[in-house]
């Protein structure tokens, strides 16, 4: 056991070296050259040139690719291009509150997912479950974007139940209330997608536990219904949950990208956007790293936590 | 394996009545019905909008702003700065629907051709070739989209090469499961003892076999990259303006959605919504049809 989850471990390193090997390389086949970009036209060539040596544009790309990842552990990452000051200060901050809606649209996901596939599943054929398949059907093909506004406009404008947007409100006292107000909407636009994934799959796993033999025969010996569905079927499905969780952690986070400019949620999506649109390379290299290593330690952790739950590993498999 | 294609090789008298009960199942498919006729009747707009569109689609007109829903002249409203809301509907899924179906339609190739080899090759190298494909699969594909709008020029290319990164995960791996299993049946054993090559096998034996799926899989995979092409371009990765574009309609809407003008936002929305719909129940239909 504890051998495998260390195999896991050194996989990681590879894939590590090829991400920040392709992120690093953003920088280099950009369209626009970075220092010509950012400083004035009115520069000598001799100027551009040491300022080129300055930042260390003039040496082979593998010693750059070394000195950038140097410098991504020790000096958080260099110096903005648009702002002139240290990318970790602008990234950082943002990350975290990326992170914060992450988790929350993670949480939305997998509770709601799995009670609208459990419901349905359980109910398979009936009413509920037909509108509830017509939900995910029409759900899974809505553009985000609209859906966020539509969200904005009925939970802000129309019931006045939600702010509009922000992670906090201004006058308020920024408490952990505050931010949960401020959390259910953008959460929720930013997690439909995966959830009605999760919703679909749970329900097809209902479904064949339920018509499967064993549970047949703990149906014909009597055991109550509640009893079944929590400790057989709920038991069998959980595996499963886990993975496809892993695997929706992905989507989560193109959702939370998507859903940060509607809500302006002062997150990671909405830095990267704004460094897109002025070619600022060392902010749009640490964002992008950050969240592709974010997502490495999650699928490590997936992939552990699912070895833990499989019984042959548990019990002194290999 | 479709019933219509095997009658036509090798039993000439059949193949009107099975290839006729084809077409009857997915006839018989309400949905694939519906999603073929939203289809054509989508694709036939995109072609023939110059000539449907009452209006230039990018003629301002700072004296007919946001007009309501029904105006004289403007069927579907006016955006915030005068141009014909119906016009840009009409021409605004070009470019989402050439995107979708070259990128996943490359994808598709991309996937097949990585689901046989890794299902053909050797143990070590198929292992290391899916792993690579899991991550991909998972892996959040805006990054993707990110990193390619910082490399090439916003517009149509970052969303092809993001559907395309983002697609052949998927197809790879259904390709992959189906090979292996159609691998061990008694056909390919049979090719393989009268002496067909392994690269022969791959492409005349098994590969008919795995066609259906492929496109009833592909189908699908294009209604879903419409939406999210739609999504990218409403964050501004995606078509640029002038071109009308759904999702760029959409997020330009968003400023006046709340201030009593819905329509500008949610008539693209809604267009995206019904192709994706389409999309799917064609792929469903199919279903029903090529693997029954």
């Amino acid at each position: 056991m504890a051998r495998r989850i260390l195999w896991r471990l050194v996989y990681a390193v590879p894939l590590l070296f090829v991400i920040s090997l392709l992120v690093f390389f953003i920088s280099q086949a950009g369209p626009a050259d970075p220092v010509r970009d950012v400083l004035s036209q009115k520069m000598s060539p001799a100027q551009i040139e040491e300022i080129r040596r300055a930042y260390g544009l003039d040496r082979p790309a593998w010693e750059q690719y070394l000195s950038w990842l140097k410098d991504m552990f020790t000096k958080g990452g260099g110096i903005s291009l648009s702002v002139r000051s240290p990318v970790s200060g602008i990234v950082f901050p943002a990350f975290r509150n990326t992170l914060i809606l992450d988790a929350a649209a993670t949480l939305l996901t997998v509770v709601l997912g799995v009670a609208i596939g459990f419901v349905s599943g359980i109910r398979h054929g009936r009413l509920v479950d037909r509108a509830a398949m017509l939900f995910v059907q029409i759900g899974s093909n809505l553009p985000i974007y609209w859906f966020g506004l539509i969200i904005i406009w009925l939970t802000a404008v129309e019931w006045g139940w939600l702010p509009a947007g922000g992670m906090h409100d201004l006058r308020g006292d920024g408490g952990l209330g505050d931010l949960l107000l401020h959390l259910i909407a953008p959460a929720f636009a930013a997690s439909l997608v995966s959830m009605l994934i999760i919703a679909r799959f749970v329900r097809a796993a209902v479904i064949e536990s339920e018509q499967s033999d064993y549970i047949r025969t703990y149906r014909s010996q009597g055991f109550g219904r509640g009893a079944i569905l929590g400790k057989h079927i709920g038991r069998n499905i959980l595996p499963p949950i886990v993975n496809i969780t892993g695997l929706t952690v992905g989507s989560v986070i193109t959702g939370v990208v998507f859903v940060e400019t509607i809500f302006s949620w002062p997150g990671l999506g909405s830095v990267l956007l704004n460094a897109i649109a002025g070619s600022d390379y060392p902010v749009i290299q640490s964002g992008i790293l950050l969240v592709a290593v974010t997502f490495v330690i999650v699928n490590l952790v997936t992939d552990v936590v699912l070895d833990l739950l499989n019984p042959r590993l548990r019990h002194g498999g290999a | 394996m479709s019933a219509g294609t095997t009658a036509v090789a090798d039993v000439p008298q059949a193949p009107p009545r099975l290839r006729r009960s084809a077409l009857a199942r997915f006839a018989r498919n309400r949905e694939a019905v519906l999603g073929l006729a939203v289809l054509v009747a989508v694709v036939a707009v995109s072609v023939l909008a110059p000539w449907l569109a009452p209006h230039d689609p990018n003629a301002a007109n700072a004296d007919d702003v946001l007009a309501s829903v029904g105006s004289p002249g403007h069927l579907l409203g006016t955006d915030e700065q005068g141009r014909d809301v119906l016009s840009r509907v009409l021409y605004g899924g070009r470019g989402a629907l050439v995107v979708s179906v070259v990128s996943v339609t490359t994808a598709v190739v991309i996937g097949t051709a990585l689901g046989l080899f890794a299902a053909f090759a050797g143990r070590r190298t198929s292992g290391v070739l899916m792993r690579v494909i899991d991550l991909m699969f998972a892996f959040p594909v805006i990054l993707v989209a990110l990193s390619l709008a910082a490399v090439l020029q916003l517009g149509a290319w970052v969303l092809i090469g993001t559907v395309v990164f983002g697609a052949v995960p998927y197809v790879t791996r259904v390709v992959f499961a189906e090979a292996k299993i159609e691998r061990e049946k008694d056909y390919v054993e049979a090719a393989r003892s009268l002496g067909a090559s392994e690269t022969a096998i791959v492409w005349t034996e098994v590969l008919p076999n795995l066609v259906s799926s492929v496109v009833i899989y592909g189908t699908s995979l294009v209604g879903v990259n419409i939406v999210f092409t739609a999504s990218l371009s409403a964050l501004g990765l995606g078509i640029q303006p002038p071109s009308p574009d759904w999702g760029r309609m959409i997020s330009e809407g968003a400023k006046v959605l709340v201030t009593g003008s819905p329509g500008v936002a949610t008539f693209p929305a809604v267009a995206i919504l019904l192709v994706a719909l389409a999309f799917n129940w064609i792929g469903d239909g199919l279903r029903d049809v090529l693997n029954p």
